[in-house]
């Protein structure tokens, strides 16, 4: 019998051989020295390569598994306060368009590139460039009561208070707006996964392009315009909330490092348009920020 | 907890998860342990043997937990959550792998040596003849190409069947039998004579 090919040695020694196969190699085994050495080697070897590994302490994996709970946990909360959420956006927004003189944006994709538009350090360095919105409290108060009257009771329930017991009465409603308020613009220095509210002076902080300008090194601002808002929003917002909030988006920014990859919020966004795109994405926009029109941004994309 | 998990239980009765991730769907968290206990450590495993540091590891573990648990919604029910989670684990670290890479600041031997990885002490794996095959090993690893090393270390760390890589990876059988053997082919060639010593 001739020696079987290395392939189907190796399927002998993942058992993946249906029984015939498999009586017929274990027959030509007990005939031949080479094959028996070739699969006693290949054997060795990876148990070998198995071996050589420690698996850190349990304490660390136990770590690890309170703050992925952790990560996924306030996505009830977030999901009470969406409503309040599109408020705020909307406000910001509104502010921008009365505010704001000058040319409209461009249509099309606008590419800039920015030293600033590298992010090595991942959320934590990166959230040292953010600073929070700095909203009239008169404005942002009200805002928050407007749109918790909108928001259905028993989601304020979730959103204002820990307690399962009960539907909350109406004292629980300034609770609701001082737990907004704390994750619409809490501060991310220790926190850096809550970072939605937060806005980035002059350069891109990635996500979404909230009416965003990033040639912030070369444009000169007229005096009395308000400054330029860009709104990150962190992975630990959860893909179908920032997905949600994209849609409502008439850009999209995409922010690529200094290694031509996406920071975490594009990735999402590319998951989201263009499912496979590390196949393909050619990895050639470092240090890049791309703007696109919302509605376009898939067929862009997939045409780089 | 994570309310998309909630839609998936109606199709993936195979799934011996399914009844884990929909209580952890439901904001319990002796469930989510559960899950988490079950593939924490062989995601971190698969993480680790596809990147080159421990911290690359830990961040791809916990971004790929994350990714998984919050976007249920694009999970697909004829799949099983295993394979579901070891896909966006090796997707995460053929990207953390690529962007190492270009960076050519580690040497992968290095950081293992480095990382806390090791069972046997410095001085004695320089003498010891089967530590000097443990790295031929290590280094013909890390010169395969992601492609190739996903399907090794599924199969060989993970214990992964050649279905359950085809399914991990979205490729066919075929396909993973042949980058398998390139693989393993790869490296026997890299080890060359040293392999005489394990025959």
């Amino acid at each position: 019998m001739n020696c079987p090919e290395f392939g189907k040695l190796m399927m002998y020694l993942d058992g993946e051989l249906d029984p015939s196969a498999r009586d017929d190699v274990e027959a030509h085994l007990g005939s031949c020295r080479r094959c028996r050495k070739v699969l006693d080697s290949q054997r060795n070897l990876e148990s070998a390569w198995r071996e050589d590994f420690d698996l850190p302490d349990r304490a660390d994996f136990d770590q690890l598994e309170e703050a992925v709970f952790r990560a996924l946990r306030p996505r009830r909360r977030w999901m009470a306060v969406i409503p309040a959420a599109a408020g705020i956006m909307a406000v910001l927004l509104g502010l921008k368009l009365i505010l704001v003189s000058g040319p409209s944006p461009e249509s099309g994709a606008r590419t800039v590139f920015s030293e600033d538009a590298m992010f090595h350090g991942g959320f934590r360095e990166r959230a040292e460039h953010l600073r929070e919105v700095d909203l009239p409290e008169a404005v942002e108060e009200e805002t928050m009561a407007d749109e918790l009257e909108a928001v259905p009771a028993e989601m304020r329930d979730i959103s204002s208070s820990p307690d399962p017991a009960g539907p909350s009465d109406n004292a629980s409603a300034p609770a609701a707006v001082e737990e907004v308020s704390e994750r619409f613009f809490a501060t991310t220095a220790e926190e850096p996964d809550m970072a939605f509210g937060l806005v980035q002076e002059g350069q891109a902080a990635g996500g979404i392009g909230y009416g965003s300008d990033h040639d912030a090194d070369t444009a000169e601002e007229p005096a009395g315009v308000i400054e330029t808002v860009t709104v990150a929003v962190s992975r630990s917002v959860a893909d179908d909330e920032f997905l949600q909030q994209a849609g409502r988006e008439e850009t999209f920014t995409l922010v690529f490092d200094a290694e031509g990859l996406p920071d975490s919020s594009t990735a999402v966004l590319l998951d989201s348009l263009l499912p496979g795109w590390e196949d393909y994405i050619p990895f050639e926009n470092r240090d890049t920020v791309v703007t696109v029109p919302a509605a376009e941004a898939a067929d862009i994309i997939g045409g780089w | 907890m994570f309310p998309c998990v909630l839609l998936m239980t109606a199709d993936n009765g195979g799934d011996p998860d399914a009844e884990l991730l929909r209580r952890a769907g439901k904001g319990d968290r002796d469930a989510f342990g559960e899950l988490f206990s079950k593939y924490g450590k062989r995601v971190f495993r698969v993480a680790r043997r596809m990147c080159s540091s421990d911290e690359d590891a830990w961040d791809i573990t916990q971004d790929a937990f994350i990714r998984a648990m919050g976007a249920m919604d694009r999970f697909d029910p004829q799949y099983r959550f295993f394979t579901w989670i070891y896909r966006i684990t090796t997707n995460l670290a053929i990207n953390y792998s690529r962007k190492r890479r270009r960076r050519r600041e580690v040497n992968f031997d290095e950081a293992f040596d480095g990382g806390g990885r090791q069972t046997t002490a410095p001085d004695l794996e320089e003498r010891a003849a089967s530590e000097e095959l443990v790295r031929a090993v290590r280094r013909a690893v890390e010169k395969l190409s992601p492609a190739l090393r996903s399907v090794f270390v599924l199969r060989v760390d993970g214990e992964l069947s050649y279905s359950e890589i085809a399914e991990t990876l979205d490729i066919a059988i075929g396909t993973v039998m042949s980058r398998l053997n390139r693989a393993r082919s790869s490296i026997r060639d890299e080890l060359g004579e040293l392999l005489e010593e394990w025959e």
